[in-house]
């Protein structure tokens, strides 16, 4: 078969007419002709106006030899696919297309063996019945772009994510609303990021944290500057929680902690209103509930969402009974906030699916560990296995199957150690008996304590059901400790198997896999397969400045669009 | 040119709806096609960008062109973006009309025939067939 195109772009009728003239006097040819937008149509040939790509493809892959006009797209495909072929340039003084700079094309190509360049109509048909019976010719065509052009686009591309987005150094303010004492020990991962945030801000950025006093010693609905990690921020109590209770509601709505933060930033709406609108803020919200707030305010917000709960799996029962609570949180702060994060791509995809005009605004920020603290250290060995978990001890962390997991390492091995760090109690656990002799309980630490301890840990394990993207692995990675946890989609991108970890699939034999996995990490340690240098590359794209970056530029770019459709005619 | 765009979020843009097949995971916007003979079309286009680029908010935008490209340069640029211009392949000789424009439109503008880089800050990296 002879496959012709004049490409999909103009017409052609030139070419079309002369290939139909050929084809007249060759009526055993089989001739099939994509014809674009041409007013001639062929009268001895079959002919479409134009394939489906599919279609073109599987044309160009099956036909004898391929005649078209000098267009670099076609010209490429169809030496990819190894065809012979007769070109006719188009010709600007016919109207065939706007320069003639398919004859500049035709000359570059004219060496090429499986090219053959017509130069006039006449000689088209000539060619033709030259080349038809050649058959393919096989090249060799890289589909790759060169080296140099890569690197050029992709150092072009730094670039550009370096941009500031408007003056780097005009001041910008971010209010954060989150349950947090930033002079508190609670190690999660929301008050972790807000400790980052805090200590990792640009120098222009005016921090005010609303938030609760854990300690019972600051007015309440007043701005006192405190210093966190040697910054300076301005932190406005507006009630207060003791810093040793758990957040995790027990009881009804009312005394969980948002709903209460929530009233309590109304009860000083006009203090905190008064200082948002002279410093120009926009809100930085890391809980969904809290996004009328920004309404109520009238600033601009970015939303966060941390966790990746969904109705089924097991939770607070408080949470589930007051689902539609979230369910309603979810669609206004997807409404309603400039920038919505999540903290890993699954999240992404369901919100954008879910709404879909809301699609563009909806991104993936994902956590990191703060490389200042935790730095890469050397594997320490002693005379047992240090296994580790730090975080809450929730349902859905799946304690009971850390348990089993850690009880199956034991009866494989006599010296491992179990630590645990966090403020959950292990002995809600009855899993936990088989293992209480083994476990050493770090309660609560603070960064820098849980970077000195991890020095001495060797492998992390979690279990979790579902998760963001989890504090503990990001931070046990970076310092070089690989982990073996239960598969999680978001965890593929930090943890290669036998080299930064294990993820280990649900199957029935899941805790016995688990734990030889935990057991093989370690041996690999012992032996030097695995280095803590290479387990800490796969979160080098996590670092805290890179993301936490992302998400100012995005404060700077909001505050100064919400700017414009407030004052139009100014700027 | 895939290998280039590792850890960003990428959108393509073409005048063809037909190559979506050929993006597995990553989105596909059209713009209508126009050269400059189709005055309409070209406004048809420049409009369709507007939206596109409105919509999108790129960071960066890297094209090879063809003039509803330039559109899209021009409109990515007044909302920030920063902007690549690689000049077809087919142009061997000279740079595109649009190429030309090009040059006062994007940041970079760069052509992928050695011979074509007679104008200053144009420059000549390689050829997207390697």
């Amino acid at each position: 078969m002879i496959f012709v195109s004049v490409g999909s772009h103009l017409p052609f009728d030139r070419l079309v007419q002369a290939v139909d003239e050929w084809a007249s006097k060759n009526p055993q040819a089989d001739v099939f002709m994509q014809i674009g937008s041409g007013s001639y149509v062929p009268k001895h040939a079959a002919w479409t106006r134009i394939l489906p790509i599919e279609t073109y493809r599987a044309r160009l892959a099956e036909c004898d030899l391929f005649i078209a006009h000098v267009g670099i797209g076609s010209i490429l495909q169809a030496l990819q696919a190894g065809k012979r072929m007769v070109l006719l340039p188009r010709l600007s003084r016919f109207g065939e297309h706007t320069s003639d700079h398919q004859l500049h094309t035709a000359h570059r190509f004219a060496s090429n063996p499986a090219i053959a360049i017509a130069e006039t109509e006449a000689d088209l048909g000539r060619l033709v019945s030259q080349s038809v019976s050649l058959g393919d010719y096989a090249s060799s065509l890289s589909a790759h772009a060169s080296e140099n052009l890569l690197q050029g686009v992709t150092t072009f591309l730094a670039q550009s994510r370096e941009r500031p987005m408007t003056d780097p150094d005009s001041p910008v303010g971010v209010a954060l609303i989150h349950p947090i004492d930033p002079r508190g020990r609670k190690v999660g991962g929301i008050e972790t990021f807000i400790r980052d945030y805090i200590a990792l801000r640009p120098a222009n950025m005016q921090l005010l944290l609303i938030g609760v006093d854990g300690f019972g010693d600051l007015p309440l609905g007043k701005v006192t500057s405190l210093k966190v990690r040697g910054r300076d921020v301005d932190f406005f109590p507006v009630m207060r929680v003791p810093d040793d209770v758990e957040s995790v509601p027990t009881g009804s709505v009312l005394k969980a902690v948002i709903p209460r933060l929530f009233l309590s930033v109304l009860r000083y709406y006009f203090p905190i209103k008064k200082i948002l609108s002279a410093g120009k803020y926009s809100l930085d919200l890391r809980r969904m509930e809290l996004a009328p707030l920004a309404t109520l305010f009238r600033v601009p917000s970015v939303q966060m969402l941390h966790d990746g709960a969904t109705k089924d799996k097991a939770m607070s029962s408080l949470i589930k009974k007051f689902w539609f609570v979230k369910q309603m949180a979810e669609s206004y702060s997807v409404k309603h906030s400039g920038t919505f994060y999540c903290v890993n791509d699954d999240l992404t995809d369901r919100l954008r699916r879910e709404y879909p005009k809301h699609k563009n605004k909806i991104k993936t920020l994902p956590t990191w560990a703060n490389p200042q603290i935790f730095q890469v250290a050397e594997y320490e060995f002693d005379l047992q296995v240090n296994v580790f978990y730090a975080g809450r001890l929730d349902l859905f962390k799946r304690p009971d199957l850390m348990f089993r997991t850690i009880a199956a390492l034991k009866r494989k091995r006599s010296d491992v150690a179990f630590h645990y760090i966090g403020d959950g109690n292990p002995d809600d656990f009855p899993e936990y008996d088989e293992i209480r002799d083994i476990t050493t309980r770090h309660g609560r630490l603070s960064s820098e304590e849980l970077a000195r301890l991890f020095r001495r840990m060797h492998v992390g394990i979690l279990t979790s059901d579902f998760e963001g993207m989890p504090r503990v692995v990001m931070e046990g990675l970076m310092m070089g400790r690989p982990f073996a946890c239960l598969h999680l989609p978001q965890l593929e991108k930090v943890i290669k198997d036998g080299v930064s970890g294990y993820l280990v699939e649900r199957t029935a034999g899941h805790v016995e896999e688990h734990a030889d996995r935990l057991h093989d990490l370690y041996e690999r340690m012992r032996d030097g397969r695995i280095q803590p240098e290479t387990v800490s590359t796969y979160v080098e794209p996590f670092s805290a400045v890179n993301l936490l970056g992302r998400l100012w530029g995005d404060h700077v770019a909001l505050q100064a669009r919400w700017r414009e459709r407030r004052s139009p005619g100014l700027s | 040119m895939r290998p280039a765009f590792e850890g960003w979020k990428v959108v393509y843009v073409s005048t063809f709806d037909t190559h979506a097949s050929e993006l597995s995971s990553e989105r596909l916007r059209t713009l209508p096609d126009a050269t400059r003979f189709q005055k309409w079309a070209l406004v048809r286009a420049a409009m369709r960008a507007l939206v596109v680029v409105a919509q999108e908010r790129p960071d960066a935008i890297v094209t090879t062109g063809s003039a509803p490209m330039l559109m899209l340069i021009l409109f990515g640029r007044l909302f920030g973006a920063r902007t690549l211009w690689i000049d077809s392949i087919a142009q061997s000789e000279e740079m595109s009309l649009s190429g030309r424009i090009a040059r006062y439109v994007a940041h970079k503008c760069v052509v992928q025939w050695p011979s074509v880089t007679r104008h200053k800050s144009v420059e000549y990296w390689g050829s997207v067939i390697g």
